[in-house]
């Protein structure tokens, strides 16, 4: 689960300003926000860690399904 | 990457594909007239050109001959398929996006003609000489048909077989780039 919109929210910033300051498209961005991203780079994980001024714990967190 | 700018390598492949294909095209679309009037009316075709002709057309190898138009005529369709499908491909890597299962199957295919063709060289090279060979006795030294039995083609089977590793390249290409679309 990626936990942005709430970081976002938090630092009074848009998708796209946060998009710009990483270096990702929109649209990747979009992926990533929405849980449809396969895999991300540590660099991108450095980078919205950077803009946030988050740690990589409070972006994502594990969700496992009920089994 | 997208490579829509010009790129005169990709430019050359485009018209020499479809140069290829429209000669293909029109050459079987040529042989596939002429060759059921052959075979449907080989008595009428020997008797005209008997009349016409010093030549003695009796013994003329009917046979032979529409088994050769027939390969020609496999030939030219194989090829018509082979250039169109090197056209896609082109077409793929000039919208920067040419590692897709498509073009892994148009390679496939691709290699499956070429081996075809190697395959019907034999039997096209034994009709062609059978051809040959009556023209050169009654050509009386004005005509001279040269047909090889050379058929072996390392160079086409080499084709083939980088055909093939092609594609099972562009196969595991598709794959990592499918792997890499949903990175971020």
């Amino acid at each position: 689960m990626v936990k942005l919109d709430d970081l976002l929210y938090a630092r009074r910033m848009t998708l796209t300003e946060l998009a710009e300051r990483v270096g990702l498209t929109l649209a990747n961005l979009s992926i990533l926000k929405t849980g449809k991203a396969k895999a991300i780079r540590f660099s991108t994980l450095a980078a919205i860690c950077r803009e946030l001024e988050c740690q990589p714990g409070d972006l994502l967190a594990y969700e496992g399904s009920d089994t | 990457m997208n490579t829509r700018g010009y790129d005169p390598l990709l430019l050359a492949g485009k018209i020499v594909t479809i140069i290829m294909q429209a000669a293909a095209g029109f050459g079987a679309a040529v042989v596939a007239l002429v060759l059921p009037a052959v075979a449907l009316f080989k008595e009428d075709i020997v008797k005209g050109m008997a009349e016409t002709s010093k030549i003695p057309v009796q013994d003329l190898p009917m046979a032979p001959l529409i088994g050769l138009l027939a390969i020609v005529l496999l030939f030219l369709a194989a090829m018509f398929v082979f250039f169109g499908k090197l056209r896609a491909i082109i077409a793929t890597v000039g919208e920067g996006d040419p590692f897709v299962p498509a073009n892994a199957d148009r390679l496939s295919l691709m290699a499956w003609l070429m081996l075809g063709v190697q395959a019907l060289s034999w039997p096209l090279a034994t009709f062609a000489m059978t051809v040959a060979e009556w023209a050169q006795r009654h050509s009386d030294g004005d005509l001279s048909i040269g047909s090889g039995r050379d058929v072996f083609s390392l160079s086409g089977i080499l084709m083939v077989l980088v055909l093939f590793i092609l594609a099972r390249v562009f196969r595991q290409g598709a794959a990592m780039r499918d792997d890499l679309e949903g990175t971020v």
